[in-house]
């Protein structure tokens, strides 16, 4: 782990094991004391669509839940948030691009925001797209 | 204090609390000591026991990067018994 206060992750895709994955790293990172932005884009921006988020998208997938095995993705996404330092982010070029408005999206979004702002977030962090 | 001193400071502290993490895999023992960390109070002590193999060490990295102490650890018939004190 390196010794930088915080990590950012754009999250691109939006296979469940994927997004999933993704939160396992960020929820990690948190527990262990860091900050973490993690930006939602294209098909992965989807999965923060009321309705939308815990959609399984193969039968591996859906044992894995039934059985325990993985949480859901609001069941991750609870309880990272719990550890107080995930920040979740919807990007707003995304969301014109999939023709996402605001009030669909559910309320662990902390806020809309471009890539620029997003960058600047990033200096002297770790970086991960997925 | 010398670090042997402190060892034994810290067995002698009664454990408060046990989180049993048997048959969960990473991440989810590292969550939930997270979480029940978070609950106790300064110079209280967590036993999490864990058959992970990957717990022990997993949880070592946790305590050094968030400042609380792993001054213990057993391991009998896979199942680790780890003892974390909260700084």
């Amino acid at each position: 782990m390196s010794d930088s206060r915080s990590l950012c992750i754009v999250l691109h895709a939006g296979e469940y094991d994927r997004v999933s994955h993704a939160l396992s790293i960020a929820g990690v990172a948190a527990a262990m004391g860091k900050e973490v932005h993690l930006l939602f884009t294209y098909w992965a921006l989807k999965r923060l669509v009321r309705g939308e988020t815990d959609k399984t998208d193969s039968q591996f997938i859906e044992e894995a839940v039934a059985k325990g095995y993985m949480k859901t993705i609001t069941e991750a996404i609870t309880t990272i948030k719990k550890f107080g330092t995930v920040h979740i982010y919807a990007c707003s070029g995304s969301m014109a691009l999939m023709n996402i408005s605001q009030d669909e999206l559910i309320n662990e979004v902390d806020r809309i925001m471009g890539l620029p702002t997003f960058i600047s977030l990033w200096e002297g962090s770790d970086v991960i797209f997925i | 204090m010398s670090s042997l001193s402190d060892m034994k400071e810290c067995s002698d502290r009664q454990t408060v609390r046990i989180l049993d993490c048997l048959g969960l895999y990473c991440p989810e023992p590292l969550f939930r000591t997270r979480q029940e960390m978070d609950s106790l109070d300064s110079g209280e002590v967590l036993e999490v026991l864990a058959d992970d193999p990957a717990a022990e060490e997993d949880l070592r990295r946790f305590a050094e990067r968030t400042g609380n102490r792993l001054f213990k650890s057993l391991r009998e018939n896979g199942v680790f018994r780890i003892f974390i004190m909260k700084h």
